[in-house]
């Protein structure tokens, strides 16, 4: 019972899969921040104020929401929905420098992030005997401004920029303006503590010559994000990948591996052991001979040899531990097949003149079907514990998102180094229940179909 | 049939396995698409380099001089000289089967003591709370799969406990031995014992529940026979019933069982050794497969092969001389 209700909870894991979790578990990475805590560890007073992702989006006008800008010199600003346009002219003889502060407020009121990122679009489409800059910066509640980019000056005109700001990338001479080390952390520095941030956008457009001058530059709506400290139900993985969706699009390759390779094993059990045992002579002793060897064999590093020899798709995989989980089954059935050829209703058939198919097809298969049915159940846990060893090891396929996949990265990427547990133990625990449910579940038909065993208990 | 035709017949019967495997082992590397050669050499040599690597290696002559080649350096005990590091392998096989075996040995003694001594304690009480955590122990551990397990006493044993008692016991996180070597005698097997320690408890609760349940009803079944009722009748005491008279009954399947299981034991052996980077013969042929390493794979295959092969002839035989009730 137990078995069926735990089965029945992966089963529906494994189709309802897309349905809990809305990434894809092999292409979303960078969801949060690399090893990224599980989102409940909130709740212990030390995580309490970990982030969770922290997305801003400013929309390119002028407004209390988005940019305020301040202006200082010969500036005029314009926002509409889609761009802000930034116009420069200058008439008289000046030749001091014009600059914009556009200016967005956050609310930050949470521990530290590790890492910002900020993109938009820009351009500089007209340039008339000026030159610009465009800085980004962070001012801090206290009032410190910081800056964390810079186009540096130019006199070119650019059609259309891309900027992807990730503050893990600060050029060293900006950190070093604030004041860090090389290796310090550019985002952690700057929001040390909870209060109203400023994004800053910082133009500065200078003239080149007497005379008159003219540019004009604009600004895309702005994408942000804090990726969070804390993620989803399991954290993240080393590339920021959600490790929750790893483990339950898990449970639907676990679940096909083991019930396809059970059903091969057994088909070709059943097919050996019965033409073994029907047919007898050089049948049986050729086909016996086979399961001796197969069955003395360490068929692990078999399966690494034909891993290595076969190549690594999880169909491969699929078929070989089919066709090697076979023999002690076939011994099984040959016995039962042969017990059943000297049955009294197998002989009186015989008499009857019925052909050997008839007999094996209404006699023998109806006889040996229970026997098969508690062996699916039974050979399935060692077909999901083999692939999930063969792709640990790393000779699975590594394009699925299996439960041993989760093992290998978790052991080759620093699980272990940030005692990333959440990495390690649920695939863990899945297996081991999954298993368990199958082994009830076997050793329950086992005791429903041969009668004979429930004396035992 | 006496037990001279048996022995015969089992004889015959694992040189027919024997032979089998070999033929399989061969032909299996001569299927593949492309030369063996072909994943080792680069396609930039000289020609000249290349035919003189191929003649080193035996692979320029035809398959069936190949396969009389092969079989014979397989039974003399040359498997070849290794791809990438151009040693022999039957060197480089026996400079790592001490740790194997004592990986393996002292994992199949403790978790064959400690099986039929918690199987023969749960019968004795049936029904307790003793005998169903055995029980479900031993259901349990049949579920949990060995690289989890494995991993599992890593990071507790491994990272959590160093922190927690602040480095004060720091366990090996890998290798057989620590780097330099203890030079005194008794430190060296300390520290031997020392990294031994979880990849042992690994192989040991691995191996240990499947064989405490079948004790358990191999001992269930002993214990209804008839002699015992007569034991108990005479008044013997409970102790000499349990093991004088039932374990002894039980033990030539138990050592059946033994023998079967080695070849699984055998797989985990190979994943543990790979866990804990122990430098024993199943880490090599893991470390052959990452590599392409035609010739290591060949040889360290076959070298299990043969191992598990001999251990079940062995067992059969043991079995013969223990159970004069066997049928020949």
């Amino acid at each position: 019972m137990l078995g069926a209700v735990i089965l029945a909870i992966f089963v529906l894991v494994a189709v309802f899969a897309p349905l809990m979790t809305p990434y894809d578990p092999i292409r979303d990475n960078f969801i949060a921040e690399p090893f990224a805590l599980p989102g409940w560890y909130v709740i212990f007073p030390q995580y309490r104020d970990y982030p969770t992702n922290q997305v801003f989006a400013i929309e390119p006008t002028v407004d209390a929401d988005n940019w305020v800008a301040t202006v200082n010199g010969s500036i005029k600003v314009a926002g509409t929905s889609r761009q802000m346009s930034i116009g420069f002219r200058t008439t008289s003889q000046e030749t001091s420098v014009s600059t914009v502060e556009l200016a967005h407020r956050i609310k930050y009121n949470w521990a530290p992030p590790l890492t910002f990122i900020i993109r938009f679009d820009w351009s500089v489409p007209h340039l008339d005997k000026a030159a610009y800059e465009l800085d980004i910066a962070w001012r801090t509640p206290k009032g410190n401004t910081y800056v964390v980019w810079t186009s540096g000056f130019s006199t070119q005109t650019v059609d259309k920029l891309s900027v992807d700001l990730d503050s893990k990338g600060t050029p060293f001479p900006l950190k070093t303006d604030m004041g860090l080390q090389w290796y310090g952390n550019v985002a952690e520095f700057i929001f040390s503590e909870k209060g109203t941030y400023e994004l800053l956008l910082i133009f500065k457009f200078q003239p080149q010559v007497d005379g008159a001058s003219s540019a004009s530059a604009t600004v895309g709506p702005l994408a942000g994000r804090f990726p969070g400290r804390v993620h989803g139900v399991l954290g993240t993985d080393h590339i920021g990948a959600d490790l929750f969706s790893q483990l339950v699009y898990g449970t639907r390759i676990s679940l096909i591996i083991g019930v396809v390779a059970s059903l091969i094993a057994v088909a070709i059990g059943l097919l050996v052991g019965i033409t073994a045992g029907f047919f007898g002579g050089l049948v049986d002793e050729g086909s016996m001979r086979l399961v001796d060897v197969l069955l003395v064999l360490p068929s692990l590093p078999l399966l690494f040899l034909f891993s290595g020899l076969f190549g690594r798709s999880i169909w491969n995989l699929i078929f070989l531990i089919g066709i090697l989980s076979w023999p002690g089954f076939a011994r099984v059935v040959r016995a039962q097949v042969l017990q059943l050829k000297t049955a009294t209703f197998v002989e009186a058939a015989r008499a009857l003149g019925a052909s050997g198919s008839r007999i094996i097809l209404k006699h023998l298969i109806p006889n040996v079907m229970p026997l098969a049915y508690a062996t699916v159940a039974l050979s399935i846990p060692g077909a999901i514990i083999t692939e999930t060893a063969l792709s640990f090891l790393a000779l699975g396929d590594p394009t699925t998102p299996s439960w041993g996949r989760m093992f290998y990265s978790a052991n080759a990427f620093g699980a272990f180094r940030e005692l990333a547990w959440w990495w390690i133990i649920p695939p863990g625990l899945a297996i081991t229940l999954l298993s368990l449910s199958f082994v009830f579940i076997g050793h329950a038909l086992d005791e429903i179909m041969n009668p004979k065993l429930r004396a035992r208990r | 049939m006496g037990f001279r035709e048996y022995a015969v017949k089992r004889t015959i019967n694992a040189i027919l396995v024997l032979l089998i495997v070999a033929t399989l082992n061969f032909f299996l590397f001569r299927i593949l698409p492309g030369n063996p050669i072909t994943h080792l050499i680069n396609p930039s040599m000289p020609l000249e380099a290349r035919t003189a690597m191929m003649k080193l290696w035996g692979l320029d002559k035809p398959l069936y001089e190949q396969f009389l080649t092969y079989l014979v350096n397989m039974f003399t005990g040359s498997l070849g000289v290794s791809f990438s590091s151009t040693k022999p392998v039957a060197a480089e096989l026996m400079e790592r089967l001490p740790n194997t075996v004592l990986l393996l040995g002292s994992a199949t003694v403790i978790y064959t003591m400690l099986g039929i001594e918690l199987g023969v304690v749960a019968v004795s009480r049936r029904g307790s709370s003793t005998d169903l955590a055995t029980v479900g122990l031993g259901l349990l551990t049949q579920a949990l799969p060995v690289f989890f397990l494995g991993l599992l006493l890593l990071l507790v044993f491994g990272y959590y406990l160093p922190i927690a008692t602040n480095n004060a016991i720091n366990f090996p996180l890998a290798g057989t031995i620590s780097r330099p070597p203890p030079t005194d005698t008794l430190g060296y097997v300390l520290d031997v014992m020392w990294h031994l320690a979880l990849p042992l408890a690994t192989l040991v609760v691995i191996s240990f529940g499947s064989y405490v349940l079948i004790i358990r009803n191999l001992m269930i079944d002993a214990l209804s026979q008839d002699y015992i009722t007569i034991a108990k009748a005479k008044g013997l005491d409970e102790r000499t019933i349990l093991y004088k008279h039932g374990l002894r009954s039980i033990l030539p399947p138990v050592v059946t069982i033994v023998g079967l299981s080695l070849a699984g034991v055998v797989g985990g052996a190979v994943i543990t050794e790979t866990i804990f980077t122990w430098h024993g013969v199943g880490r090599y042929l893991y470390e052959a497969v990452l590599s392409y390493d035609y010739p290591v794979m060949q040889g360290t295959f076959f070298f299990l092969a043969v191992v598990t092969i001999v251990a079940n002839y062995l067992v059969d035989l043991i079995y013969g001389l223990l159970d004069p009730r066997i049928k020949y």
